[in-house]
């Protein structure tokens, strides 16, 4: 079943990712996109584009539809659903199917079971893989979950069933909190995933966050990727993850890599998933399985010297993989940074606008993943990450320095971006010794960086430099004198 | 985006820098720094409108309101949460910091709001 138009229902550096895989595949890409990604690169450099709604994602890249209707209008054979918005919508890739669209993915039945929180923990215990003591009732009553809480023991974490990527998800400290906690959570899981219910767990508070990829093929072989550790995160986003864990020991990593393999052999799983876990004292606990590509896959194709993106489409065209399990040995160390577009000084607080020159300093073992460039705007209606940075080198340590490096020289002018919160984070002594768990940002930076103030001589950099670019706009005559003549000297 | 090398405590060093919109960016070292308009420069990440007068809460970010957690007249303790925004798919929840009674709420659930925007005002208990 050869794929020759493929439709990405996707948006940013992701849909530029699927883009390459495309061209280098010899297939024809064509972009679902908002009105407002107009002003995109994955617009420039798709094939083909189609406007599937206005700015809001609700009205567009959430729009089953409009996504749908789209891709058969274009004459696409399958689609992409990228991660976020659709990609784990199981009746959006129902009806993909039922156009005669493949869907890049696994199949309904699998983002179904594995969707819905609730069945997915009980397929887990199925395949006898440790789960996290919580509450899944049916009963969604407000009296009803705060009981459950204090049955569970404080702190208690409650999330959206249908979430993900941290929204819909809060951490209830105490009895006096879980009321506002919980309806807060019901509130983001209803805009985010059209669904405010939600179950309970105990909160790990000493835990790392380990997954594992796994890939099933077309011949239903399911093989594991190994594993990604990304425990710096800040409200339940990632921020930095890298692959391996320097957490694992050989046979800890053995056992995971199997645990995932199984839990993804119940839902007979096709196409790239990810098994997530949270490792405590030596055990670990399955925590969601994300039948997707993952914001963090290219750490994992660093390691492992694969493409995960050509090998989704190649499965949804029924093709063999390129390797197999025997061959899979992961080499050296990648970690991967996202760019927010955000002010570190600031809580994070998002930074909108058009973006000035972006400089992304080659080399090496350096890749980067970004969706935008001088021009396009970064706007509020969506998420906050702008860029990925990734590194890879021989060890875990040469990764660090290396990254810490590309944050230096990379340039990213018009919007505030959270460049200098990584530099701190790489720099933090538990990061470097790799025993750092999701708890990080909390305990060293629940403020952020605190805010700074310029030099003298900063200052008058940059009055000089407004100056000279004030000057050039206004079109001064170059002949005159440069305001820079003399006026460093000696300060 | 322009280069230049200036000197500064006696080393080279490049500098990079444009203008986009009213604001002056530039890349020295490693770090980036921003400056709108006249003003005296500031540190890339400056607060630009967080409010400086206790007992008003203004929108930190332009964002939907999802929930007004008070009323008119109701008394509030510092820490209490006045107004809850989304931004980016993220709640962001906006509390008292001061002990006092709620003056005002000049926003509606369902609003877009701007950044910098006044949304609630709480007038602190007088000492007698």
């Amino acid at each position: 079943m050869k794929i020759k138009k493929l439709a990405i229902a996707n948006r940013g550096e992701v849909a530029v990712r699927i883009i390459h895989a495309c061209r280098e595949l010899g297939i024809h890409s064509i972009l679902l996109h908002s009105e407002a990604d107009i002003q995109s690169r994955a617009y420039r450099m798709s094939d083909e584009q189609i406007c599937i709604g206005p700015t809001p994602s609700s009205e567009s890249y959430l729009n089953i539809q409009a996504n749908v209707d789209g891709a058969v209008a274009m004459g696409a054979d399958a689609l992409h659903p990228g991660f976020g918005f659709l990609s784990e919508n199981a009746e959006f890739a129902e009806r993909c199917e039922e156009a005669g669209i493949i869907f890049v993915g696994p199949s309904p039945e699998s983002i179904r079971l594995m969707g819905d929180k609730i069945s997915a923990k009980e397929i887990v215990d199925k395949a006898g893989v440790p789960t996290i003591p919580g509450y899944q009732g049916e009963d969604q009553s407000i009296e009803v979950l705060t009981q459950e809480c204090e049955r569970i023991g404080y702190p208690v974490i409650v999330k959206a069933a249908a979430g993900g990527g941290g929204r819909g998800m809060k951490v209830i400290r105490e009895a006096g909190h879980a009321k506002e906690q919980i309806q807060s959570a019901q509130r983001e899981g209803l805009a985010a995933f059209g669904s405010e219910k939600v179950f309970l767990e105990k909160y790990m508070n000493r835990a790392k966050h380990i997954e594992i990829q796994v890939f099933g093929a077309a011949s239903g072989k399911v093989t594991a990727l190994f594993d990604r550790e990304c425990s710096i995160q800040r409200r339940h986003q990632k921020i930095i993850e890298e692959a391996v864990s320097p957490a694992l020991s050989v046979e800890l990593r053995e056992e995971m890599n199997e645990a995932a393999c199984k839990v993804a052999r119940q839902v007979s799983y096709r196409g790239a998933g990810t098994v997530e876990f949270l490792l405590q004292e030596g055990k670990y606990y399955f925590l969601e399985m994300n039948t997707r590509l993952q914001v963090e896959h290219p750490v994992t194709e660093e390691v492992m010297g694969i493409d995960l993106v050509k090998a989704q489409i190649l499965t949804a065209a029924e093709e063999p993989l390129a390797w197999g399990q025997h061959e899979l040995i992961p080499r050296g160390h990648s970690i991967e940074c996202r760019v927010y577009a955000e002010d570190a000084y600031n809580k994070g607080l998002p930074s909108t606008g058009p973006l000035g020159t972006c400089v992304w300093p080659q080399g090496p073992g350096r890749r980067f993943e970004y969706g935008f460039e001088k021009g396009d705007e970064i706007t509020s209606f969506y998420d906050p990450m702008i860029a990925k940075v990734i590194v890879w080198d021989e060890n875990r340590e040469r990764a660090r320095r290396k990254m810490l490096q590309v944050l230096d020289e990379a340039i990213i002018f018009g919007v505030k971006t959270n460049i200098p919160f990584l530099k701190e984070i790489l720099s933090h002594d538990e990061f470097i010794s790799g025993v750092m768990t999701t708890r990080f940002i909390d305990s060293y930076f629940p403020e952020g960086l605190p805010p700074r103030k310029m030099s003298e001589v900063e200052m008058e950099l940059g009055q000089k430099l407004w100056q000279e670019s004030k000057e050039a706009l206004q079109g001064v005559a170059k002949e005159q004198a440069s305001p820079w003549q003399g006026f460093w000297r000696g300060v | 985006m322009k280069k230049v090398s200036i000197e500064i405590e006696g080393q080279l060093k490049e500098v990079s820098f444009e203008r986009v919109g009213k604001t002056i960016w530039w890349h020295v070292e490693g770090e980036t720094f921003s400056w709108t308009g006249e003003d005296r420069p500031q540190r890339k990440g400056n607060a630009q409108a967080v409010s400086q007068s206790p007992g008003v809460a203004v929108a930190p970010m332009p964002g939907k309101v999802v929930k007004i957690a008070v009323a008119l007249g109701q008394a509030v303790d510092e820490g209490e949460t006045l107004v809850v925004l989304e931004a980016m798919k993220m709640e962001y929840t906006l509390k008292a910091d001061i002990d006092g009674v709620v003056k005002e709420v000049s926003c509606q659930e369902g609003n877009q709001v701007t950044l910098g925007q006044v949304l609630a005002v709480v007038e602190g208990v007088k000492e007698v």
